[in-house]
């Protein structure tokens, strides 16, 4: 169901993960995923797994709130595996006319779908610990030296924030109005691709409105409230402490790791 | 008419499943309004969803005549409390021709139902050539039910039909939902309301939700008459009914009041009993 | 005080021109509670987007404590001054919890950070939500959400509250409490609210009741001289509160009834004082 979608919201929890500095946080989630597309082998994603893993285990977020965001990209996963299995080369362990399988095979698909599940998760654990607005923050810290360059670094990072808080509420609001397109008889999953890419009007159009209406309605919310005086003070949001510094150790610790086990290879 | 027999639903969340419902039971009349009242979470959005067979009970059932609801298709029509989520189409002529060309339903038979649904719900000629996004919130609801009544169906539920609405088109959206109950043709209309007045001057039926419990379920003047289980589902009472109360407290007793014509007849009769007499006409 | 002098709007042109605001004319001072009615459509929304200078005049002016809300440099003062709370509870919060929803304001003020903590504490604490603070918005019911968005209002230390039908999305146990908080703050902080409504109801308990129709304003009074007016009331798409129906049909069934009541404790006391009247006279014949 789209209501699955994790990514976006927050849960509150009290864990060493949520109290972490959002840029630690950020750049732990950004790490894993150069990590998970850098390294080739089984044993780093294992590894890397297991770091995610642990780093659930510590948010204290339930585990199945965790694989209910996996859930929505079940298919794209199943479906990636497909492909690498049938495109590999190598020795056949298994044939079936032009199907073959092989062990480089299922060990491509392995990696892909880790890749796939892991990027997923931990973008997932960076939006479920980190509320948006200590999200938003660190993204503007993180890009405030950009700023030199002209570039509006505050707003972007609002942009983002509101982009990602949006995520939830949206796939609620499309859930509801196919809902009331059902009511009608429409039917959204049969027929070929033409009719059901014409199935998808009576869902596309209302959402679109109902979109635009909010964003109108809240742009006005943020006009009375002064936004754009141009003197914006953020409260500090962040605070590197003693948590942060030891995350960033086990990260470089973590990367050490990872490339003797890739050296090894 | 629509049977509720033992229906339970629960929701599935971060933290395992809450009950949404607990063993509903009740049989919603034909050719009657029911209202479905209760504090928001009570339960009352997801009873019209299992009415509606749009979900399925975990357990117990729901028949609608007769039929498992999962199973009745266009002849349960559902009104949502957004009209803004169904209107779609160029016009709104289109846009109620959606509804029954869905059903496969065309040519003449498709412009009549449509040229009906649009007399029912007051929609003239010159609204069905304009865009749905152009009307106002008031036509858009009315719309958005012709949409439904275009597929002419027997059940009709709707899900907050009056909020948002000036009292003009609140009273215009009433009169409609009484017409269709009073006609020769078998309808049950249920809705779900927030407003006891609404409630209390428009439904022949009430069934009260409380936790995701049935509370109480029986007629406006058994239901409003009845304070305690009132507050302690978190509802008011309709004003007249708080005037009523307000009389006995002073030593009157007015009877019964539920909404403003049956107050006026009670106090009229009670004003009399005490020797107050209208002045004849023409000197007011 | 707000003066608004002449002020008009208008949609499209040509032959498709459509007023929406025709020279409304009216001020607001300072301390009152004003009730603003009209059915859909009529205008109202569009009138008071012009006070916090989200819309600017097409014709007319507009003027908040002096300033007038064509004036580009004092834009934000204005906004500062009076702020809106909108009618959609889901669209409103720009953060996630409600103590940094709540600190929103302050922030584009560009306030020192202790002074933004200390207004967000006040604000929190004058809305009645202190004990949420940490929530998540999207857990919390409509109720609490519209608090958390009069929260962040009151943040920026407003004189003048507007509320654009604020509790037209709420059930009642929700809606009077949002009605009773507000009725607080405009005690206990003098804020004064213009409050935009379709419950006649809540009308009856503002000291101002101004009636819009067609752009235009119908009616502006007290409750009791406004309700008075039925014709006037049906014809701008509007209703009385039960009680003062009831009261109408008594006085033209040719009963002599002696006021309008607006409420069930009032009416109440307004019949039962008819029944002892005529008690009275039967004595005194007697």
């Amino acid at each position: 169901m789209l209501r699955d979608i994790t990514i976006g919201r927050y849960v509150e929890r009290s864990s060493v993960l949520h109290s972490l500095d959002a840029r630690s946080k950020i750049i732990g989630a950004l790490l894993c995923s150069v990590l998970t597309l850098s390294c080739g082998s089984l044993l780093s994603m294992a590894a890397i797994a297991a770091l995610t893993a642990a780093a659930a285990i510590v948010s204290r977020i339930p585990f199945n709130y965790i694989l209910k965001g996996i859930k929505p990209i079940r298919w794209f996963v199943l479906f990636t595996a497909a492909v690498s299995i049938i495109s590999a080369d190598g020795e056949p362990i298994w044939q079936y006319g032009a199907l073959r399988i092989s062990a480089e095979g299922i060990s491509a698909a392995a990696l892909t779908s880790a890749r796939l599940l892991l990027f997923v998760t931990s973008a997932s654990l960076l939006t479920l610990t980190t509320p948006p607005v200590v999200l938003t923050d660190g993204f503007a810290r993180l890009m405030r030296p950009l700023r030199r360059l002209r570039v509006p670094t505050d707003d972007i990072a609002m942009i983002i924030s509101i982009t990602l808080r949006s995520i939830p509420a949206f796939a609620d609001e499309a859930e509801r109005i196919m809902k009331a397109q059902r009511a009608r008889g429409a039917d959204l999953s049969r027929g070929g691709l033409i009719t059901r890419a014409r199935a998808v009007i009576p869902v596309a159009i209302p959402l679109f409105i109902s979109v635009f209406r909010r964003a109108d309605e809240l742009s006005l919310a943020m006009d009375s409230r002064c936004y754009g005086k141009g003197t914006r003070t953020p409260r500090k949001k962040t605070h590197f402490g003693r948590n942060d510094l030891y995350c960033l150790i086990i990260m470089i610790l973590f990367c050490g790791f990872l490339a003797i086990i890739e050296f090894y290879n | 008419m629509i049977e509720l027999r033992n229906v339970s639903y629960s929701y599935r969340t971060i933290s395992g499943s809450t009950a949404a419902l607990e063993n509903i039971s009740a049989v919603l009349p034909s050719n009657k309004v029911t209202a479905v009242i209760g504090r928001t979470g009570s339960g009352k959005s997801t009873l019209m969803e299992l009415i509606g067979g749009i979900t399925a009970p975990d357990s117990g059932t729901v028949t609608v005549n007769g039929l498992d609801a999962g199973k009745c298709g266009s002849s349960i029509g559902f009104v949502f409390q957004y009209p803004e989520h169904q209107l779609f189409a160029e016009t709104v002529y289109d846009d109620i021709a959606c509804g029954p060309s869905n059903l496969g339903i065309r040519g003449d038979e498709l412009e009549a139902r449509v040229t009906e649904a649009a007399e029912l719900t007051h929609i003239g000629k010159r609204l069905l050539r304009l865009a749905p996004f152009e009307l106002s919130g008031g036509q858009k609801r009315l719309a958005a039910l012709a949409g439904i009544l275009a597929m002419k169906p027997s059940v009709l539920l709707l899900d907050e039909p009056a909020a948002g609405l000036d009292p003009s088109g609140r009273r215009l959206v009433f009169s409609i939902i009484r017409s269709l109950v009073s006609g020769a043709e078998d309808m049950t209309v249920v809705f779900v309301t927030h407003s006891m007045e609404d409630a209390a001057e428009h439904a022949d039926e009430i069934l009260v939700l409380n936790g995701g419990r049935k509370a109480a379920f029986g007629t406006p003047s058994r239901i409003f008459t009845d304070e305690k289980l009132l507050s302690g589902c978190g509802l008011g009472l309709p004003e007249t009914v708080k005037l009523q109360k307000e009389l006995y407290a002073l030593g009157l007793d007015p009877g019964e009041m539920l909404d403003v014509p049956s107050a006026f007849g009670s106090v009229c009769e009670m004003l009399g009993r005490c020797g107050v007499s209208p002045k004849p006409k023409g000197n007011v | 005080m707000i003066e608004i002098r002449d002020l008009s709007r208008t949609y499209g042109s040509g032959s498709n021109k459509a007023h929406v605001l025709h020279g409304i004319d009216m001020n607001i001072e300072r301390g009152a509670f004003t009730a603003v009615l009209g059915k859909n459509g009529c205008g109202k929304s569009t009138l008071v987007r012009h006070i916090n200078a989200i819309l600017k005049p097409q014709r007319g002016s507009v003027r908040v404590d002096g300033m007038d809300t064509k004036d580009p440099r004092r834009l934000y003062d204005i906004r500062e001054k009076a702020g809106i709370v909108f009618q959609d509870p889901d669209s409103q919060s720009v953060a996630a919890t409600v103590e940094d929803d709540t600190a929103f304001a302050p922030e584009n003020l560009g306030l020192s950070e202790d002074e933004i903590s200390e207004r967000v504490e006040a604000a929190l604490r004058a809305a009645g939500i202190a004990e949420l603070r940490k929530k998540s918005i999207s857990e919390l019911s409509g109720g609490q959400k519209q608090l958390t968005a009069v929260a962040g209002i009151i943040a920026m230390r407003p004189d003048y509250m507007i509320f654009d039908e604020s509790t037209s999305m709420l059930d009642p146990l929700a809606r009077s409490r949002v009605l009773e908080c507000v009725m607080r703050l405009k005690r206990e902080l003098d804020v004064s609210v213009i409050w935009i409504t379709h419950y006649m109801d809540e009308a009856a308990a503002a000291d101002r009741v101004v009636i819009i129709n067609d752009g235009k304003i119908a009616a502006d009074g007290t409750p009791e001289e406004v309700f008075s007016d039925i014709e006037l009331i049906e014809r701008c798409g509007l209703e009385l509160p039960p009680c003062a129906q009831l009261c109408v049909m008594l006085k033209n069934a040719g009963y002599d009834v002696p006021r309008l009541a607006l409420n069930a404790h009032d009416c109440a006391l307004l019949i039962s004082g008819m029944t002892a009247a005529a008690v009275k006279e039967r004595e005194g014949a007697s």
